[in-house]
């Protein structure tokens, strides 16, 4: 079974990024612009029966912000899925915010792919 | 300066420091015990460079990648990395890659990402978590650096009941841990899990201790936490300490119920009642159902290992103190001897038995107490020979031959300073065999022996002697090239008929080494004659033989113990001398018709055909003596390592044990002695250094004057 991750960033090139990244290591990105495409994209892999590992998350996104989001999550059946929400340097306070909706843990922008995979490393086998 | 120039210069450059990179990785990998500071001092250098003139020409693939490599010469240089063979096929593999990385990106092909990934997590690996990463989630800890000692921490994780929901997984991170270091005791608490009906699987009800052992500092043990450290109870404690060679010393002593309340797995009435019955504390709590079958289990197992390594727990202790006790029970032991030999004083028969009765027993007790001291000095030879594995190893692939160290007996204990000091002669011997023994495979093809030689390295215990033994299975000492080479040197006569083992014995011989190492191809021929003196002045000996094409074994023989020796104590003149009996192969009396005079020879004693030459003691040491006729007084024959002679004195006294004393320390030193020992009268008796006397009665013929009283 494919191991899918859930990315959730309105920048085009965070989303490639992360998926070129995680591609060699055997992991299916699922992309989603923004947090309410993002639980768009929950319940529709659900219905195609892929199995999401793990939620990346940016926190701020048009639309439907990364905290938002979170908590949205929260109130599901996904809210055992582990969300990593990306922050940047000056958002000290959005990684405590996040935590305290539900993430699981951060990761700083901008970040390097071994950065990446030790994270998701610490939920993911 | 155009772009091209620009990168031309860098290719040019990194093309010089990428050849300096792996020349001295490689002269690393080759002697790692002997760190040269200047080397990696170059090494690093040239990482720093390559990462730095990368930066300046925008090949930012190649700055990244160096930083890794950067990093972790930047700690070898620091000494916080151990070099390990690891270590340098991780490094060099790195560097191989960028060069490859470097063409790749400058001529615009595609870079390999997976294997460069591959390659900087391996790297990152040594270094993690490396100082150059602050941008790593940050445990909100300083890191902790130039830690390679192993430390033992205590972690406890108690976790939110909800853990779960925030996608978090305590197995997860005890997964984490394992890959940290190694989980030497874990204590999962189950006391906290509620009946079924009550159950909500989605909490998380257990909480676990874990004690950890790990070479990683303690930043890389918080980033497992990292993510859960603020809403969850977790501890990390540093209980090295309590963890001395690995185990708990405080478990040893411990009843299993006493650990089981300390741990908080039962209660103090659980206990109390298990201990009201007669079966064992742990059967009853399990039977009880007050401790999870398990649990006590495991926690027995670990006592059981805690116990074994308190059992075998050391002490240090400053050698000079050893030392001092050695020389105390010496002299205890022969005050003693001494004390018996008034008992025939006792006029009384009655008293003078109970008298003997009771010495008896002291001196026994006193010569079992001097053993067991000696024994606290001695140490296994184990240490110094698994150093050699490595040396074999590299050595051999350098040379490409096969080469198989077999060791035996690495348990047989030697006197510490013997074990210490007979690293370096042995490392000569191993390298000597290497060099010029073992033959290359094809060499070993050819004269159907098996490809792969074999040396042998022994430590054995025989007739109070400690022997090492070093042989292998090669090409063997070519007698014919050592003797012409001897005599080639002055050192041998061409004419006379030399025994197989006086020709290997030039091998000791000061003079012809040299030469050899001048000769040899490998220009490693350590002069065996420094072998030989180092070994001596150990009190050791040394011999050699050897058959062509079979292979050559030399064998080191040392004396049990180094401060007291059985010994003989003669006279000649006023003076008492004492010769180890070691050394001592016979006393004979010679009939007259016996001494022969030779020319050349000097004196020499027919003793049933065989003739032994005879040297004067007080001669050697220009004594008056009591007696010059040998048929008047005793000769003592003795074994030297070339040499069998006998020495002529004037009585033989008796034997005894005698404490050695230096006398080079407080006197100087006196040829033909290797010290002095206090008799039981009190008086001073120099000891007689078979190997100096024979220095003295042969290799330097013209300082002796051969007697020619016949």
């Amino acid at each position: 079974m494919k191991k899918h991750i859930l990315v959730v960033d309105d920048s085009a090139t965070l989303r490639a990024s992360v998926r070129i990244t995680l591609k060699e290591f055997g992991f299916e990105t699922i992309e989603a612009q923004d947090g309410k495409d993002g639980l768009e994209k929950l319940k529709k892999a659900k219905k195609d029966g892929q199995h999401i590992k793990m939620i990346i998350s940016d926190i701020n996104m048009p639309i439907m912000d990364g905290i938002t989001f979170i908590k949205e999550v929260k109130k599901t059946s996904f809210k055992y899925i582990p969300i990593l929400v990306l922050t940047t340097e000056s958002e000290e306070k959005k990684k405590l915010e996040g935590k305290k909706a539900g993430a699981a843990g951060w990761l700083v922008k901008p970040f390097r792919p071994d950065q990446l995979l030790y994270v998701i490393g610490k939920f993911v086998r | 300066m155009s772009n091209d120039e620009l990168i031309q210069v860098f290719m040019e450059e990194s093309d010089e420091e990428i050849r300096d990179l792996e020349a001295g990785l490689i002269s690393l990998e080759e002697d790692p015990d002997n760190v040269d500071t200047d080397n990696i001092g170059r090494i690093f250098r040239a990482a720093h460079t390559i990462k730095g003139s990368a930066g300046m020409v925008g090949l930012e693939d190649v700055a990244d990648f160096t930083h890794n490599l950067e990093n972790i010469l930047d700690r070898v240089r620091n000494k916080e990395l151990k070099i390990t063979k690891n270590l340098i096929t991780s490094l060099l593999e790195a560097v191989d890659f960028l060069k490859g990385l470097i063409s790749a990106s400058i001529n615009n092909e595609s870079v390999d990402k997976a294997k460069m990934l591959s390659i900087t997590s391996r790297l990152k690996r040594f270094t993690y978590p490396g100082p150059g990463d602050k941008d790593l989630p940050s445990a909100g800890s300083g890191i902790i650096r130039g830690r390679s000692r192993e430390n033992v921490y205590a972690i406890s994780m108690k976790f939110r009941p909800d853990i779960f929901t925030t996608g978090q997984d305590p197995l997860m991170l005890i997964r984490e841990l394992y890959s940290i270091g190694e989980i030497i005791e874990t204590y999962p608490h189950t006391e906290g899990i509620p009946d079924f009906y009550n159950l909500d699987p989605t909490c998380c009800y257990v909480w676990w201790e874990i004690i950890i052992r790990t070479e990683q500092p303690l930043a890389s043990l918080k980033n497992v936490f990292i993510f859960v450290e603020d809403d969850n109870d977790i501890h990390i404690d540093d209980v090295t300490g309590r963890y001395l060679d690995g185990g708990n010393l405080d478990l040893a002593e411990k009843p299993i119920g006493e650990i089981l309340l300390e741990k908080g797995i039962i209660k103090e009435k659980d206990l109390v009642e298990a201990l009201k019955e007669h079966k064992t504390t742990g059967q009853q709590l399990v039977e009880k159902g007050k401790a999870p079958k398990d649990i006590v289990e495991n926690v027995a197992k670990i006592q059981t290992r805690s116990r074994k390594i308190a059992k075998s727990k050391t002490i240090r202790v400053d050698t000079e103190k050893l030392d001092k006790l050695v020389n105390l029970v010496g002299e205890m032991v022969i005050s003693v001897a001494r004390m018996v030999q008034f008992s025939t004083a006792i006029k009384d028969p009655l008293s003078s038995r109970a008298f003997e009765t009771s010495s008896a027993a002291l001196e026994r007790v006193s010569r079992e107490l001097q053993e067991q001291v000696m024994r606290v000095r001695m140490i296994p030879v184990e240490g110094t020979f698994n150093r050699f594995r490595r040396l074999v190893r590299d050595l051999a692939f350098e040379q490409g031959k096969n080469i198989d160290l077999k060791m035996s007996g690495t348990d047989t204990e030697l006197d510490k300073n013997v074990v210490e000091q007979i690293g370096d002669p042995l490392k000569h011997m191993i390298r000597n065999s290497i060099d010029h023994g073992i033959e290359t495979p094809e060499e070993r093809k050819k004269k159907g022996k098996a490809e792969v030689g074999t040396i042998w390295l022994k430590a054995y215990q025989e007739e109070g002697s400690i022997f090492i033994e070093i042989a292998d299975d090669g090409r063997g000492i070519d007698k014919e090239r050592l003797l012409a080479k001897a005599v080639e040197k002055g050192l041998a006569d061409p004419l006379h008929q030399y025994t197989e083992e006086e020709i290997f014995n030039f091998m000791f011989a000061p003079g012809l080494s040299t030469a050899e190492k001048v000769t040899e191809i490998s220009g490693r021929g350590v002069g065996m004659d420094v072998v030989k003196k180092n070994i001596e002045e150990l009190r050791g000996s040394i011999e050699v033989v050897s058959r062509k094409d079979v292979g050559t074994v030399f064998k080191i023989r040392f004396p049990l113990t180094l401060a007291i020796i059985d010994s003989m104590t003669v006279k000649v003149g006023s003076e008492v001398f004492t010769i180890p009996l070691s050394v001592i192969e016979k006393s004979l009396r010679p009939r007259r018709e016996e001494i022969k005079t030779v020319e050349g020879k000097g004196e020499l004693i027919d003793n049933r055909g065989e003739y032994i030459p005879l040297v004067r003691l007080y001669d050697l040491f220009n004594i008056t003596p009591e007696k010059t006729d040998p048929a008047d007084a005793f000769v003592v024959v003795l074994q030297g390592t070339a040499n069998r002679f006998g020495v002529l004195v004037d009585d033989i006294l008796g034997q005894s044990q005698a404490v050695i004393k230096s006398i080079d320390k407080n006197f100087r030193k006196i040829e033909g002695t290797s010290g002095a020992t206090i008799l039981g009268n009190g008086r001073v008796s120099l000891i007689l250094d078979i190997h100096g006397m024979e220095r003295l009665a042969f290799n330097d013929k013209r300082t002796i004057r051969i007697s020619t009283n016949a």
